[in-house]
């Protein structure tokens, strides 16, 4: 009996190690779950862009166009502007832009892009040697979802960044200083 | 011995019980693709997890069914052969699930979320290794009536600390990449301190596993060899 439990063992052990020896030659860099899908932080972005700016009845608008470049479809937290030296304090809210006649979808398709508005209401003004206008920080973040069920659900999340990027436009700001 | 593995294969693979093995790889096909995406994620898990142990336990079913222990005694075959087949067979079942999912899940298919990896043959291999060492004394020894319900609990019981381990060293390994920071708290962070993935990693656990499932056969042979088969 010994001899053949040994020869039996051996065989299993041997099984074992060619087994493990080629998964470790197959598997070479697909070893842990992030590395199973394709590389997330490449594929986690969005573009944001100036886009334009004007005066309404109830204060300035500014535009923000956001694209997604992503595989996954983006749907955007919060988007905030604020000027610098007061980011603490105030920040302006960035509303989804409505589209005339267009379907309301939740967050952004892959290669789609959005309009973000900011108003600044009329009544506040900024003092100029405090203040820049032109060059407000924007914060943003955004949650990437896998799929899409309808208009108005999105599914399996598969992460989320935020970041902050410097905002120049050229808004009319004289009409938002005030002088000392 | 070899012509016993043959049996082995005979009755769960070729006769009608493949039927609830079809079953189960229909239902989680259908899971994966159409209805739950989640799926997706563990099927590479699941799927060799739980065909290799019905056939396996299938095995052990049909020879008490079948009344075939006592037939095969018989013969001039020798008890420790039917140890051995048992154990071999259920080796080359796991072997083989593990093959069968490399070739569907090998790369990233179908637009599934995730090709396999490393992780999935680690769980799959000392999972049910552990499994069956536990189970195999206590079926040879009691026989396969009495422990009909206890198998799949003593099977699940046994699975939940061994895929705890493979998550904490997966855990580990992912705290070592540059961009990423882990936290852990709990049992976890205790068990996370400890590992040190120079000496405890998927590779020495596996074979912690083989060595646990030939100890195991060890008992088995001496259990089996000393009962009296009535």
């Amino acid at each position: 009996m010994n001899k053949k439990f040994i020869v039996v063992s051996l065989g299993i052990l041997l099984s074992a190690f060619i087994l493990l020896g080629l998964s470790n030659l197959i598997f070479k860099d697909k070893v842990i779950y992030s590395e199973g899908s394709d590389s997330y932080l490449d594929n986690m972005k969005v573009e944001i862009t100036y886009d334009d700016y004007k005066e309404t009845n109830d204060g300035y608008e500014i535009k923000v166009n956001v694209k997604n470049n992503s595989k996954y479809i983006a749907s955007i937290r919060d988007i905030k502007l604020s000027p610098q030296e007061i980011s603490n304090s105030m920040e302006f809210r960035g509303i989804e832009e409505y589209v005339e006649n267009g379907d309301y979808i939740m967050g952004i398709n892959t290669e789609g892009s959005k309009g973000y508005i900011f108003t600044i209401p009329k009544g506040i003004y900024f003092d100029k040697n405090l203040i820049d206008i032109n060059n407000m920080r924007l914060y943003y973040s955004v949650d990437f979802y896998r799929y899409r069920i309808g208009e108005n659900t999105l599914f399996m999340s598969v992460g989320s960044m935020s970041d902050s990027i410097l905002l120049k436009n050229n808004l009319n700001t004289e009409v938002l200083y005030i002088n000392n | 011995m070899i012509n016993l593995i043959k049996k082995d294969f005979i009755t769960t693979l070729r006769v009608r019980p493949s039927k609830s093995i079809l079953m189960v790889i229909a239902v989680v096909a259908i899971l994966s693709i159409f209805i739950m995406p989640l799926f997706q994620y563990i099927a590479p898990v699941m799927l060799p997890l739980i065909v290799s142990y019905i056939v396996v336990i299938n095995s052990f079913y049909y020879d008490s069914i079948n009344g075939s222990e006592r037939f095969i005694l018989a013969l001039p075959v020798k008890k420790e052969d039917m140890v051995y087949s048992k154990y071999l067979f259920s080796l080359i079942i796991v072997f083989l699930s593990i093959f069968v999912i490399y070739l569907f899940y090998g790369g990233i298919i179908f637009d599934s979320i995730r090709g396999l990896i490393f992780q999935d043959v680690v769980y799959v291999l000392n999972i049910f290794l552990i499994s069956i060492a536990c189970i195999f004394p206590l079926n040879f020894k009691f026989g396969y009536g009495k422990m009909q319900s206890l198998n799949l609990i003593i099977s699940i019981m046994v699975s939940i600390p061994i895929s705890k381990i493979i998550s904490v060293i997966a855990l580990k390994m992912e705290s070592l990449k540059p961009t990423v920071t882990v936290n852990v708290e709990g049992f976890t962070g205790i068990l996370f301190e400890i590992i040190d993935l120079k000496y405890v990693n998927f590779n020495t656990l596996t074979i912690v596993s083989i060595l646990i499932f030939i100890f195991s056969m060890y008992i088995s042979l001496k259990i089996y060899t000393k009962k009296d088969i009535l």
